[in-house]
Formats: structure tokens, sequence, C-alpha cells
């Protein structure tokens, strides 16, 4: 009986405890920069907005830009394996190939050499129905350098996450489709730096892409998330 | 105050029982450095701290790179302490509280408070950061939007560089104080004081003899000074030494208080009157002192115990074993000493748990005392019936007991700790186990509560000037090592080893006691190439120290090289199939399925009936291997039309020399078919040591083609 008691007393407390991020309202806290919102461990992240048109004019306000960039693609999620998704996966694996949109107009301007795309690599591993967080994220990256599945990162690697249909993705309090389309982020880890893009499905293919090729580019001309906003 | 007993036992049961979406997450960045589970957490010396500024931190240069899971020394292995304001706190998703804080020209740096739930397993940090996040929340309420205030604070932290990432309230260095260890909220209106504890508080030495205390003292209130030690009000006769002289500050620590008595010390008990002083404060210990008389050219009297007051934590219970949740720090069930305790049952339902040291008693001990401090509480309110019970126990090696010295029971409870002896000097001569089995019926709670623990041992002084004999056996002197080398030491003593010790390059890197070996698992990489020293230490109880030659080695962790294992992995002997066993057809140079580089590949399948290709190669993975990734191309094309069966598959397994499957790697089928080639990785480092082979097979069913292409298959091995 005591012990019931206990239990339910210590679920209290816990519940009592200062909100976990996944009970909290939504934050309203956000970088003074446009389209920038804060990640999970209080960094700043540029993300891509939700509506694709709401582009805005970006400065560039110095810092280092990548000189080559060389896409890894990571497809993660059962629903990658349905063929017809899957299919898709070929418009995405290299996002800057053919150069004919105006992100990688943007990065040809700034002298970015486009390196070849890596070999991609598939997870279809069911993620459940919880939302995914840029933590997530870092930990899976994390796990795929350690067991070699993705090549180690160099100077130029930018891993892009493509989520699979059904994947729900956050970061900070923020929701992919209603606040953002796609960012891009770096975590140093054992391996080294790592720069990545998330890309959360979308139903059009078109738009899929865009948000992809945005954040890539971004990413190039970004690197550090202080330059160019 | 026991219903709200082992919190932490209890959360972790609820976060098992409730969903995912619950659950506190953890970061991922430098982790392990931010919680104090990296491999040079114990290089942080929490006995000691440095009073500092935001201005002077800021000022240090940012190391380039920064480690992922190490520190760096100094800043990083320091404990600092700092009074600022807190400006601004926000909880962040990695359950952090990011406290933004502030000096009086604006200056800002970030501390961050972990989630205790995020702190890993052995993190010596633990305590401190439940402390400081206790004392946050009793004042403050962290949501996940930054709210401001002005309040001033001193914070004893662990230092830290952060990757810029844009934080909010940043230093330009990326330094922070992360853990927190204590926060104390307006600082100045708080009375700082320290507390004073001498364990064990009466020590029996005979004359001709010595014996040992252990005075703490632990800071309290912000108090933030060195503290002097000092004793009086010994006989004539003794002398007494503290081992150091004082604490540094901020005032937590400990000293060794060991008295000497000559052969004709005055005889009987006296108050050893122990004085520590700092901050403009001071306070008293007594020890009391029993001088007897000597049974023929005097004795010595040694405590035995390891860590007999529990104040190594319970991160690190050893020499003790306990069960879960015993090693206690709670406000519910204080210590009778010291910060820490040994809190058995309390639950109030069935429940066992055990306690249990097992030492050594030298063959010509002339005495040897068992001494405890325990305090009982119940809730039972029987007065003559003994539902819940603690038995004092003594177990041979092997655990069989020899000898239940006592048994108490919720008919003992008290309002206070009561000291408990036992002599156990019929045991000499025999490894021992002092075992506690505390058992709980199943309703009304009983709290057993233990506390510095003592063995007084006391051995003929002079008839044991021999120290004990110890040796490294391995690794050999002037051997050439890498990777993780066992360091083994073996020690023997006419009477008894009580204690032993490695000590790598004058660093002590193990101990245990009771025991005549010891063996440390030493990670060389963490080290400089180059020569180092081992030595290991036995001690007896006579206070001898016997200590080994030293075994100088060379470290030497070269480049990693990597060769592959795999041969003829592109096919490209073409008839020539050795090594590969392959069936018959596979081997392939046809323009129908051309090969993924060269000119042949290994076709299995594509026969549109029912059939099985299969091709395999036996390596032996070198057990010195760090990584063994095999890799392969496959492309798939198939006649097949479903995308929801997979009628004909592809198995990549992993067998041992039989034949045996050992581990599946994957199943592809048509439903992976693919324009093209595909690479697919997979990590073999466990299966190092071992003969195995690499087995491909293709299963296809009645009708439909499908064709598994295989290609450049390679098993890279890192040593």
């Amino acid at each position: 009986m005591k012990r019931l008691t206990l239990l339910l007393a210590s679920f209290a407390m816990f519940l009592g405890q200062p909100a976990m991020p996944q009970q909290a309202a939504r934050p309203v806290d956000r970088p003074a920069e446009p389209n920038f919102v804060f990640d999970d461990d209080g960094g700043k992240v540029q993300i891509v907005p939700a509506d694709l048109s709401a582009a805005g004019e970006k400065k560039f306000h110095g810092g280092a830009v990548m000189t080559e960039v060389q896409q890894v693609s990571i497809f993660l999620g059962s629903g990658w394996g349905d063929p017809q998704v899957r299919a898709r996966q070929t418009s995405l694996i290299d996002v800057a190939d053919g150069g004919t949109s105006a992100n990688v107009a943007e990065l040809q301007k700034h002298a970015v050499k486009l390196l070849r795309a890596a070999p991609r690599a598939e997870d279809f591993s069911d993620l459940g129905k919880a939302p995914l967080n840029d933590l997530d994220i870092q930990r899976k990256l994390s796990a795929m350098l350690e067991s070699k599945a993705i090549p180690a990162p160099t100077a130029s690697t930018v891993y892009v996450v493509f989520l699979g249909p059904g994947v729900s993705s956050t970061l900070g309090g923020f929701k992919a489709g209603e606040d953002y389309a796609a960012y891009h982020n770096v975590v140093n880890l054992e391996a080294g730096e790592v720069r990545y893009v998330v890309v959360p499905f979308h139903q059009n293919s078109d738009s899929h892409r865009a948000a992809a090729v945005r954040a890539f580019s971004e990413t190039a001309l970004n690197p550090s998330g202080q330059g160019w906003f | 105050m026991a219903q709200f007993r082992r919190m932490r036992l209890l959360l972790g049961l609820i976060l098992l029982a409730f969903p995912s979406t619950l659950l506190a997450q953890c970061g991922v960045e430098r982790w392990s450095v931010k919680t104090g589970t990296d491999p040079d957490a114990s290089k942080v010396n929490l006995n000691s701290s440095t009073n500092t500024a935001i201005t002077t931190l800021r000022a240090i240069p940012a190391p380039s790179p920064i480690p992922a899971n190490n520190r760096v020394a100094p800043t990083e292995t320091t404990v600092w302490v700092i009074n600022a304001t807190l400006t601004q706190y926000k909880l962040e998703n990695d359950s952090d509280y990011h406290l933004v804080m502030s000096d009086a020209s604006g200056n800002t740096m970030i501390m961050e408070i972990p989630s205790p739930t995020c702190v890993g397993a052995g993190s010596p940090f633990f305590a401190g950061i439940q402390n400081s996040r206790a004392k946050f929340d009793a004042q403050f309420t962290a949501t996940t939007s930054f709210q401001t205030a002005n309040i001033p604070v001193q914070i004893v932290g662990v230092g830290m560089f952060d990757f810029l990432h844009g934080q909010t309230g940043v230093a330009p260095n990326g330094i922070e104080l992360h853990p927190v260890l204590d926060i104390i909220f307006n600082p100045g209106t708080q009375t700082p004081d320290f507390i004073l504890s001498a364990s064990p508080g009466s020590v029996s030495v005979a004359q001709g003899g010595s014996g040992s205390s252990t005075i703490s003292t632990a800071a309290a209130g912000g108090f933030n000074s060195a503290i002097s030690l000092s004793v009086a009000g010994l006989p004539a006769g003794v002398t007494a030494t503290l081992t150091p002289g004082s604490i540094t500050a901020p005032g937590n620590g400990s000293s060794t208080l060991a008295f000497t008595a000559s052969s004709t010390a005055a005889t009987g008990t006296f108050n050893a009157t122990v004085t520590a002083a700092g901050g403009g404060i001071t306070h008293t210990a007594t020890v009391a002192l029993t001088i007897a008389a000597a049974g023929g050219g005097g004795s010595t009297t040694t405590q035995v115990l390891g860590n007999p007051g529990f104040e190594n934590g319970s991160t690190n219970p050893a020499p003790w074993s306990a069960s879960a949740g015993v090693i206690n720090n709670s406000a519910s069930e204080p210590p009778h000493g010291g910060s820490w305790d040994a809190w058995m049952d309390g639950y109030g339902t069935t429940h066992t748990d055990t306690l249990m040291q097992q030492v050594s008693i030298p063959g010509n001990a002339t005495g040897a005392g068992l001494s405890f401090w325990l305090h009982i509480d119940s809730a039972e309110t029987s007065t003559t019936t003994a539902f819940d019970k603690l038995a004092v126990q003594v177990r041979n090696s092997s655990g069989t007991v020899l000898s239940t010295l006592k048994t108490f029971s919720n008919l003992n409870k008290n309002t206070g700790f009561a000291q408990q002896s036992f002599d156990l000097t019929s045991f000499k001569g025999q490894t021992i186990q002092i075992n506690f089995v505390g058992t709980e019926d199943s309703t009304l709670q009983t709290s057993f509560v233990l506390d510095d623990f003592a063995l007084n041992v006391t051995t003929p002084s002079t008839t044991d000037t021999t120290p004990p004999a110890t040796s490294i056996t391995s690794p050999v002197n002037g051997a050439t090592v890498s990777g993780t080398v066992a360091v083994n030491a073996t020690a023997s003593d006419n009477v008894g080893v009580t204690q032993m010790q490695i000590l790598i390059d004058g660093t002590l890197v193990a101990s245990n006691t009771g025991a005549t070996a010891l063996s440390f698992s030493w990670s060389t990489p963490s080290v400089a190439n180059g020569t180092h020293t081992i030595v290991s230490k036995a001690f007896d109880a006579a206070g001898n120290v016997g200590t080994s030659s030293t075994v100088t080695i060379t470290v030497s962790n070269g480049t990693p090289t990597t060769s592959e294992l795999i041969l003829n992995g592109g096919f490209e002997n073409g008839a020539s199939t050795s090594p590969w066993t392959l069936t018959a057809g596979v081997i392939n140079n046809s323009a129908s399925e051309p090969a993924h580089t060269g000119s042949w590949d290994a076709w299995l399948d594509g026969t549109g009936a029912t059939h099985t290709d299969t091709a395999m190669q036996q390596v032996t993975i070198p057990a010195a291997a760090t990584a063994a990734t095999l890799s392969f191309w496959l492309h798939v094309d198939t006649a097949e039309t479903t995308t929801t069966t997979a009628f004909d598959k592809f198995t990549v397994q992993v067998r041992d020399s039989t034949g045996k499957v050992l581990s599946t790697l994957a199943t592809f089928s048509n439903l992976n078919h693919a324009a093209g080639y595909q690479q697919h990785t997979f990590d073999l480092t466990s299966f190092r040591g071992q003969i195995v082979q690499i087995f491909f097979s293709g299963v296809e069913d009645s009708t439909l083609q499908t064709s598994f292409v295989l290609d450049d298959v390679s098993l890279q091995v890192t040593q």
C-alpha cells in the first residue's frame, strides 16, 4: 500500500517538475535574425521557412563560406522502404546537380565548388510516432559514424538527412511543416565537426527538393550560422 | 521521512513505465564532459576550488580543437567559484538549466545545470549536480522560454569550453561552468559556516602502537576559506599528526589524524580535541582515545575497513558491495557523520537489502573490534513482534555464514544513532565478509541506517617489521605496449596484506583491500607515447609498506594501419575463383549484368525458377583489430512487379568456420531493385579474434527472375 502511495507521490512530483520540453508551451524566444530559431541545446539555427515563397532577402554579414561541398544523403525511416517513395530519392541524392535553381546559382556566385554527391545511406528502421528532435538527429549521426554506416566528415561534407513520410520533426519548440521546411546545423562529435541538413518529408516532391537545395546552399554559405541572414 | 526515499530509483521505474514522450532528453555534443562521464573526469579535484571572475575566464584562449570526450587542463579540470549576478535562465530541450551570469561590467558567460537523470553512472559530479539542481528549483521555475532575474549568486562549477553556436549569453571563448555543482543565492545574506566531524569518534591504541581517525570538513552557506586543523588534549607519551594540516578553500575535505603511543604512554581513555579554524569561525570535535597497556613489547591498532563512512558516495561504494539504493545522502535519513550513510530497507513492502565488505584479519591479531553507528526508525507499532530485521553476520570468503553476531529489528527503533560493537578476534587469520542483511515484510517500513564503521585490528608491533613483498607481474620491464594493457600485481606478507595499490607515473590508478592480487586495465592511448613507469605497493596491518621494483615500459600507439582481408573481392580472377566458394555459374562477365568495376562480378540467381546461389569466403579477423568493416556493391534487378512482397531474397551472413550462422547482417529482395549498384557496409568488429565465413545467399522462387549482382566485396581491418 505504501509503495503505491510512494509511487504516485513520486510520479506527481515528477509531473510537477519544471515542464519537460514535450509538455511545455511553445517558446516565444527567437533570435533577432529572421529565419533563425534556437535549437534543443540553446544554439542558433538557420531554418528554411515552411512557406518557401517567404524566403526574403539575405545579406552577407561576414564569416567563412565553405570552399567546396559534397552531399552525403541519409534516408531515415521505414517510409522510404516503399518503392514509390523510394523512387523519389533519385531527385534528392544530389540536390545541387543541374545547377539551375537560384540557390545553386548563389553557390556558384560565391565560388563554392560542388563535388559529386557521395553514395547515399539508407536506414529504414521504424522510428515510431514520437517526434524526432535535433538531439535525436545528432545521436543518429553519431551512431552512424561510429558504425561507419556513413563516411567520416571532411571539410566539405554536408550530411543531408531526409526523413521519411510519417516521421515528424521538431527543433527547439518548433515543428516541421508549420515553422520550417528544413534546417541546417552543426555538431562536434568524436569523428569531428559534422555539418548537416534535416529535410522533413514533403508530399509535394518539388517543394521537398526545393527545401533541401535551399538548406544545403545555406549550409555552404553560412556554415557557422552567423554570416548570412 | 521514509516515504520520500529513493526518489531517483523510483523515477527510473516510472520512466520505464510511461511513454517516451514524457522522458527528458539529454544532450549530445561534449555530453560526457558536461556531465562527468568522460575518461578525464577523475582529473577534476573536487576537494579543491579556485575563486575567479567572469572576465578572467573569458580571457582564457579557447583551445583548438576542442576534444569531443576529453578535458583541456587546467581550465576543464578545475572547480571554479564565481560571484556574479544571474540575469536569465531557461530550461533547454536537452534538459539543462541554461543560466546567463553577468558581472558588474555586463560581461556574461553561461553556466549550466544538467538534469540528474541525464548524468551517467560513475560521474563524480552527480551529487553536486543533484544539489545545485535542487537549490535552483527551490528558488526558480525554469521553463522553455528565457526568464529574467537580477539576483546575486555564488556558483561553484567545473570549467568547460563549448562550441560557439550563438548561444544566449555565451562568452567569446565559449567558456562555461558546466556542470554547476553548487549555487548559493544572495550569498552575502547567509551565514557562512562549516561542519567538522571525526570518524571513528573513538580510537584504541596499545602502548607502543598507533591508530587513526579521519577528520572531515564540509562548507555550508557560502563558506569559502581554508581551514587549519590542530589537535590537543593528548596524554603523556602520545603524539598526533594531522595530514594534511589544513583543508583548502572552500573548505571541503578530509585529513588523517594519526596517533602514536610510546611504550610508556599513560593508559586510560582521554579526549583528544581537534580544533578547526577558518574564515573567522572555529569548531571542535572530540576523539575518544584509549591507551591500552601493551601486551609485552607494544602493539599497533589499525582500522582496516575501506570507505568506512560511505563518503565515496553512491557511484563508488567500493570496497563495499551494496544492493541498489543503499548508499544514501538524502536528508530523509541523515548520516551520523559526513554526508553519506547506508540506508537499508525503508520501503514498507517485502524487500531485502544487503551490504558487505570483505577484509582480512591478520593471524597475529591480538584484538579485532568491529563498531558502527546504527539508527533504526520504523512505522511498525508492535512492541512484541520483530517484523523487519537486520542481521549482522560474519561470512567466509565464499559467503558461508560463520556467525550471526546480532539481529536487530523494528523493536530496536531509536531516535538517534547508537554505536554497536562486536569482538571479531576469533576470526584472526581469516578473510571474512562483514555482511548485513535487512529484510522487510509486506507492510509498514523499517529503516536501518548504518554509518561510520571501524574494524580496529590490534597486532603486536614488535613482531612485524617486515614489509610485504610485491611485484608487477605484467607487463614486463622493458616491454613496448599499445592499446589497452592489463597491469597485474601480486603481493605477499608474513602476516597479511591489508591493501594493494598500482601507481603509473607516480599516480595511484587502482587499489583494493584484503587481497594479494590487483589488476588494472590501462588504456594507453590516453597517455603520451614514450616511457612510463609502473610500481605496486602493498601494506600490512602494522603499517609496513612494500614497493615493487619499477617496471619501465614504452607506450607506442602508432598510426592505425588498415588491411584488406577479402581476396579477389572484385572477382577479377575470372574462372580462378579461389578463395571464394561459389555455386556454378555465379562468376560472370557477360554484358547482361555488367560489373560495378572491372570485368567480372558474382551474379546470383536470375533464373526465374526455384534456385539458390551462394558465395562464401572464409577469413580470420585479427584479435587486435580496432575496426572491421565489410562492404560490397549490390545491384538488384527483377521481373517481379509487386511493391509489397519479397519473393526472391539475398541474405548476407557471418558464419563460423563450421557454417553455423553467427549473424544475419541484412536481407535484400526484389523490393530493393534499383537501376545501378548500391554500396552496403557493416561493422564486423565484434567478430575480431574469430575465423568467420562471409556468406552470401540468393534464393529465388518459382517464377519471375530476380538477379542479385555482387561486386567489389571488401573487409577492411584496422589495427
